[in-house]
């Protein structure tokens, strides 16, 4: 008799809390039908009531979910969905997964949106998700990196992945130069993401060819954190003892970067090692201030999630168009395209001097 | 098993003179204090996850739950967030790692859902709460006193490692000197001759669980104010390296056996693995077979353990074909909800256009369903799904044919399973600690011979079976269908279908009936390898790319949909169309969750509740249609 109270209780529970769990999310989303996330395409026409024109569905998929640089795209996203009153899906795998981010992909192009804006983690994996989605006569465009070229019509260009790699040498180059007076000969290492990230190992790449401008640096190790950042904290400290003559590191995942930071600020070699890579401003402020990272790299992620919004608006109603040269990008005013791909703007280096000036 | 502690001291030694021999850095204080220090939490989790594997359950929910502590001690005492004292913070996060403990022990316990279902459901949630409770922001500015705790030094000895080695010690003191430990060990040896023995069983459970989700506060307490920065990602895959620790420390899988003395150094030594590569200045090209090395050393350390099968057999409660009807209603509930609020994902070709992405999962599942009716598990499925594509990759990029290449794949797949089927046969290791060693060997090889690079450009003849339908139906789905009718008549009508399910009740009992034992568990590991094989020219076929990380986390999905079937870990038990329901069930509630809210965290939540309560639900069932065996007690229950 108890037993089957208890078991009477539990399947009650459980149906309450699923029951509950439904209708708690179905009903935070009629209350705001209008809002730039959720809803659906039935739903946007039903609210749009009589109007004949259809709100403009653009979807906007970053490499991984939930960290700080995707967040703050997102909020410029937002802010040029909400000038633009278009209905914004911003979503990706939280763990970094190319073929999650694929199956968004496919799952968008079956709901019928008007653009994807994809930063491919890995590009050859997204390919055909992306031409699928194309010969459904979706728009497809890249931002934040860039895919094959023949999977989207233009690309928002932040920065290339040579720019990027190269800006990491030359920084890091500097950076040690300032600090022990002229470099000597020295040994410097990459903590990066994981050994199968293409986007890292395509920085690698270009990192490795503008060291060939700085023979006294040797490039030792390049190791990964699997996104991890005790992993990464590790890695670096074991770096430090085990390489007396290193000078410098780059960490190149969004979180191996704050742990070799960390590391290093730890260790007995403070001032002497010198790190750098990519990073939200706000995030290593405090990093940079007590002195233990001298330069960060990035760019306006706020505007470049802004970018993207307007070129994938411009695109849908047919303001851009290939061979374009300009476009007028809202508050960012008017913008350079090169060839096919739309220009953010310049690497930002911040340093305690200008760190401050940024807030995203 | 106090020899394998003792081992593990001698390697340990051993290696670290090795090391130090080529690089004297690596014995310089810094290091070693920095080595000792980094490992101190993985050293209380695994300690904590022993007490409730010894005393025979699992808690696979501790890396997760690591997270979510971490997460909710940094918004805690952030400044910019609660901006409580470190004290108050530090005790919320140690009493609610309890707590959640405390609800892993009860699921299992009162709920009588399996233990590795219900931590398989509350990894999941755990995932998600935390994702929402960072809101895709860092945790950077913890207050100083708080960052004390991770960095600050008694003695010259940090406090993570002062509190490690005495949750350590305590471990060993309460498992052999305490009622407690002797209880421990009682109930995961025999439940029921604890029972008899007056011991309860149940307190003693919830108590190994409670104490786990303790530890795993204290590991969180002392090991995340080391880092600058907190963020969703800290904590994932510990569970992995604490399930390892554990069984390269001699802790039998199956409960009853193990030292926590052995754990604590497992934990140590694998711990170093890493670090001595660095030490060792292999460079870059040795990184590439990093993981492979680590795999090597797992595998070295468990064929050390020839403890072997052993441990009572459950009783085959009820009938051996678990009812489908219970998750047949869960999908056509969830297929209504979605239809109800979204009616086009249901009616237009959203669904068909969907199913390709199910293609692999479906495939895996039906093998997988085979090797845990015959008692064991595949945690490698989704390694050996990387080597064979990584294979078959390097072959067509050396001029051989699809179908060449394709063969490759397959003839890898099956290689790799043939290596699972023979460690758990003719050396009669654990699966679940043979999987977990090659699930790294495999995908350690796979980037080492890959050397982590995407093969891409595979022949448009191959890439079009992708998009390909015949009669309507993907043909990627194809040998997923084929694959499930078949061991469907395969386990309904054929003798051999009963004989493997009669090893996964009682493999003892099998062998006395004369039964193929090894034949049919090599059988089935081998099938399980082959299907990863195909299931690497289905991802080429639909992706285009053959990669080292492809099918990372895939044997989550199909074991959970295996269980989410109705197949029953303990082997024997279970049916073909279950499985096919479960597949089907995952794939729907992940396209919808996703197709309608757009939050890829809410994903995990929903999934981790809906396992826990379709298993809740599958067991009310079975308990009400099949009353008797199942529900009459061994013996009276006896309160100490």
């Amino acid at each position: 008799m108890i037993l089957n109270m208890t078991r009477r209780f539990f399947i009650g529970a459980t149906v309450g809390i699923m029951a509950s769990l439904t209708g708690s999310l179905s009903g935070c989303d009629q209350k705001t039908p209008a809002t730039s996330k959720g809803g659906t395409g039935a739903e946007s026409t039903t609210a749009s009531g009589g109007e004949t024109t259809k709100r403009l569905r653009i979807a906007m998929l970053p490499k991984k979910k939930g960290v700080p640089y995707f967040t703050s795209c997102s909020k410029g996203a937002e802010e040029a969905a909400k000038e633009l009153n278009i209905e914004l899906i911003y979503d990706g795998p939280t763990d970094g997964s190319p073929e999650k981010a694929a199956s968004m992909i496919e799952r968008w192009t079956a709901q019928g949106v008007d653009v994807i804006a994809v930063s491919p983690n890995d590009p050859k994996v997204l390919a055909p998700a992306m031409r699928a989605a194309r010969a459904k006569g979706i728009k497809v465009i890249t931002w934040d990196a860039d895919g094959d070229t023949d999977c989207r019509e233009f690309m928002v260009n932040q920065a290339t992945s040579k720019d990027i790699g190269f800006a990491l040498v030359d920084t890091l180059v500097k950076d040690i130069g300032r600090g022990v007076g002229k470099y000597e000969e020295g040994d410097v290492a990459i903590v990066t993401a994981t050994l199968t990230a293409a986007n890292q190992n395509e920085w690698i790449g270009f990192m490795k060819e503008r060291l060939k401008d700085h023979p006294k640096l040797h490039l030792v190790e390049i190791k990964p954190s699997n996104e991890d950042q005790r992993m990464a904290f590790q890695v670096t400290t074991d770096l430090i003892s085990a390489y007396p003559k290193l000078r410098g590191i780059w960490g190149i995942s969004s979180v191996s970067f704050p742990a070799a930071a960390e590391a290093i600020k730890q260790s007995s070699k403070k001032g002497q090692i010198f790190v750098t890579g990519l990073s939200t401003p706000n995030d290593m402020k405090p990093a940079v201030k007590e002195g233990h990272v001298e330069s960060v790299i990035l760019w306006n992620t706020v505007d470049l999630g802004y970018l993207t919004i307007q070129a994938a608006h411009a695109l849908a109603k047919g303001e851009l168009k290939a061979g374009a040269t300009t476009m007028k990008a809202g508050r960012l005013g008017e913008k350079k395209i090169d060839g096919d791909k739309i220009l953010l703007g310049d690497i930002l280096v911040f340093t305690k001097d200008n760190i401050d000036n940024f807030d995203f | 098993m106090r020899s394998r502690a003792f081992a593990l001291a001698v390697a340990i030694v051993l290696s670290t003179l090795g090391v130090s021999l080529v690089n004297p850095g690596f014995l310089s204080p810094a290091s070693l204090v920095g080595l000792l220090s980094s490992m101190a939490p993985i050293v209380i989790v695994a300690i904590g996850l022993a007490l409730v594997v010894i005393c025979g359950e699992i808690d696979i929910s501790v890396g997760t739950m690591f997270g979510t502590l971490a997460a909710v001690l940094a918004v805690l005492a952030s400044p910019s967030h609660a901006g409580l004292p470190a004290w108050a913070a530090v005790g919320i996060v140690i009493g609610g790692g309890a707590a959640a403990g405390f609800v892993n022990g009860a699921l299992t316990v009162w709920g009588r859902v399996p233990s590795i279902v219900a931590t398989l459901g509350t990894m999941s949630i755990f995932r998600g709460v935390t994702e929402f409770i960072l809101g895709g922001n860092w945790v950077t500015d913890l207050p100083a006193d708080l960052r004390y705790l991770g960095t600050g030094a008694v003695v010259g000895v940090p406090i993570c490692v002062w509190v490690a080695t005495v949750v350590a010690l305590a471990g060993v003191v309460l498992s052999r000197r305490s009622r407690v430990g002797v209880r421990l060990f009682a109930v995961g040896d025999h439940a029921e001759a604890a029972r008899m023995s007056r011991v309860g069983v149940n307190t003693t459970k919830l108590m190994a669980f409670t104490l786990c989700g303790m530890l795993v506060g204290v590991a969180v307490a002392v090991g995340v104010p080391r880092l600058s920065v907190v963020e969703a990602g800290v904590g994932v895959g510990m569970e992995l390296a604490a399930v390892t620790a554990i069984v390269v420390g001699g802790v039998s899988i199956r409960g009853g056996v193990g030292s926590l003395a052995g754990v604590a150094l497992a934990a140590v030594m694998l711990g170093m693995l890493r670090s001595m590569l660095v030490f060792l200045k292999l460079g870059e090209a040795a990184t590439f077979w990093e993981q492979a090395i680590q795999g090597v050393c797992i595998l070295a350390a468990v064929l050390y353990d020839r403890g072997g099968v052993r441990g009572a057999d459950a009783p085959l409660a009820g009938s051996a074909r678990t009812n489908p009807l219970p998750i047949a209603g869960v999908l056509a509930m969830v297929l209504m909800i979605a239809w109800w609020m979204a009616p086009e994902f249901v009616e237009g070709g959203a669904q068909a256009s969907l199913l390709p992405q199910v293609a692999e999962v479906a495939l895996l599942a039906v093998p997988m369903a085979l090797v845990i009716l015959a008692g064991g598990i595949d945690l490698s499925v989704g390694a050996s799904m990387a080597l064979a594509a990584v294979f078959a990759g390097m072959a067509f990029e050396r001029g051989a044919p699809p179908v060449v290449a394709a063969s490759v794949a397959v003839v890898t797949g099956c290689a790799c399973g043939m290596v699972n089927g023979f460690f758990v046969t003719r050396a009669r290791i654990h699966p679940l600690v043979v999987t977990l060693a090659t699930m790294a060997l495999f995908r350690g090889l796979a980037e080492g011979f890959s050397a982590a690079r995407a093969i891409s450009g595979f022949t448009q003849g191959w890439t079009a079976l992708g998009t390909a339908r015949v009669l309507g139906v993907p043909v990627v789905l194809m040998p997923a269908l084929v694959a499930a009718a078949v061991a469907a008549v395969f386990l309904a009508k054929s003798t051999w279908g009963f004989a493997l399910r009669a090893t996964g009740v009682s493999e003892r009992a099998a062998r006395y009936c004369a039964l193929p034992v090894d034949g049919l568990k090599f059988l089935a590991y081998s099938l399980s390898g082959g299907a990863a094989g195909v299931a690497a020219c289905l991802f080429i076929a639909r992706r285009n790319t053959a990669k080292a990380d492809i099918g990372l986390g895939i044997e989550l999905d199909v074991i959970t949909a295996c269980l989410l079937g109705g197949i029953s870990l303990t082997g024997g038990r279970g049916g073909i169309v279950g499985v096919v329901l479960g597949v089907a069930l995952i794939h729907e509630i992940r396209q919808f969750v996703a197709w309608r809210w757009y939050h890829d965290e809410l994903i995990h939540i929903v999934l981790g509740v809906l396992l826990i309560g379709s298993v809740m639900l599958a067991t009310f069932v079975r308990s009400r249609l099949a009353r008797g065996p199942v529900r009459v007690p061994m013996v009276p229950k006896v309160t100490d």
